[in-house]
């Protein structure tokens, strides 16, 4: 197809905003289908809102943070130090991807879980449990979503050689 | 300019000399073997005339690299794991015809956990080309495979090489470097010992004649039989006639090293007269 003699500059490469979508998107695939994150995130937690009677705001509250917390834990931070362990960073490390591409699509997938799995908690808790919620829990939400990619999780790699 | 240009590579391991000082270039759309590579830790290496630790992402994307000791995600299919690639690159080849050149077509549904090794591995070849490299480096791609899939892996470099695509590989295997290669480097104990076409390495045609001058005093006695044959102490020199290039250089060097022999002025080549006059 092309000779070996091609001397003209490189054609662009894929601007930044369509890669990070792109890294987004696979991490997010990978994620539906190692949902472990998701089950952990979000059934077992409505599972322990068992019980009768209505729930108050408070614990909605604790269960959306829990909920928050072990999603951001078991999809970014497990899945970056297993990604790493496997090789799977070397890999992607051999490409044109800078290294804070994924890391960012690795972020904007947990948030999106996250979010999705305050959500459901939030709608388990009103619709099943008539929880009452105002506007100040929906602030509330955002804060706590705001600070789940945050440093806690994320420091845990640098044990590893 | 060349596609690929080293200079004085040097590595140590304690006392092992990996590298010794290797040099060499690789010319466009030349597909080379390398015999018994150690990552270097000094001099200079350029690929397409930039060092590959500063390069940069438009230097990445002309670049292919199929590596050992890397994986890809087990929950993605094949045709979804050269899709992601595929959009990295400026001008990919289509997925499509990636999945007929490393022979997975059928497979494009099917995830990367399900695969057997050899599989994986021609997906991480495709990975490797899916961004129309002009320089492709394949670290041992078929080490650990079984002779099918190490054919098949072959026939999928040779797809490649018909695309002029500049390949550098490392192998252990010499019959694979006669089978793809156009040009064989062999790396002895860390110095550059051969650097031939795959046919006059191992007698396909000819059989390739190794000569060194042999100080006065050399412990001929000591040589590998092979090689003691073709010691002439005498006319200060040893000439070698073998079909069995690699042993014989790795005897030599092994030999020259236990007893400080310094091999200056070794030369390998075709049995038939050179174009050069031994010194």
């Amino acid at each position: 197809m092309s000779s070996p003699a091609r001397r003209p500059a490189p054609p662009r490469l894929p601007g930044i905003w369509p890669t990070l979508a792109g890294q987004v998107r696979y991490q997010l695939l990978l994620l539906g289908r190692n949902p472990n994150a998701l089950v952990a995130g979000v059934l077992l937690l409505s599972l322990t809102a068992t019980g009768g009677g209505r729930v108050p705001v408070a614990a909605l509250a604790g269960r959306v943070v829990l909920g928050v917390t072990l999603i951001a834990y078991l999809t970014h931070a497990v899945g970056l130090v297993a990604a790493r362990e496997a090789g799977v960073l070397k890999r992607w490390r051999a490409t044109p991807l800078p290294r804070w591409a994924y890391l960012a699509g690795r972020l904007g997938a947990t948030l999106v879980m996250a979010l999705a799995s305050g959500a459901v908690t939030v709608l388990v808790g009103v619709l099943g449990y008539h929880a009452r919620v105002g506007p100040g829990a929906a602030l509330g939400l955002l804060i706590v979503l705001a600070s789940a990619p945050s440093p806690g999780p994320r420091s845990a790699p640098r044990s590893a050689p | 300019m060349s596609a690929v240009e080293v200079e004085h590579l040097s590595r140590r391991y304690g006392e092992l000399e990996a590298l010794a000082d290797v040099s060499f270039e690789v010319a466009a759309g030349e597909v080379v073997a390398l015999e018994g590579y150690r990552a270097p830790s000094g001099g200079t290496a350029r690929v397409l005339g930039e060092e590959p630790g500063r390069a940069g992402r438009a230097w990445r994307a002309r670049v292919g690299l199929v590596l050992q000791s890397t994986s890809l995600d087990p929950q993605l299919t094949v045709g979804e794991a050269l899709g992601i690639f595929a959009a990295l690159f400026p001008r990919p080849r289509p997925v499509d015809e990636v999945l007929e050149l490393i022979d997975l077509a059928g497979e494009a549904g099917i995830r990367i956990g399900r695969l057997s090794g050899g599989q994986r591995r021609r997906v991480d070849v495709g990975l490797g080309i899916v961004g129309r490299p002009e320089v492709l480096f394949l670290d041992e791609p078929t080490t650990g495979l079984d002779p099918a899939a190490r054919r098949q892996a072959w026939t999928t470099i040779e797809g490649l090489t018909e695309a002029g695509t500049t390949v550098l590989l490392t192998t252990h295997y010499l019959e694979e470097a006669q089978r793809l290669a156009d040009r064989v480097l062999v790396l002895a104990h860390g110095r550059l010992v051969a650097d031939a076409r795959p046919g006059q390495l191992r007698g396909e045609a000819a059989e390739t004649v190794i000569r060194v001058p042999l100080p006065p005093g050399a412990p001929t006695a000591d040589l590998p039989p092979a090689l003691a044959a073709g010691a002439d102490p005498g006319a200060g020199r040893l000439v070698v006639r073998t079909a069995e290039v690699t042993a014989a250089l790795d005897g030599l060097v092994g030999w020259a090293r236990r007893h400080r022999v310094e091999l200056a002025g070794l030369e390998v080549g075709p049995a038939r007269p050179a174009s050069r006059t031994p010194t």
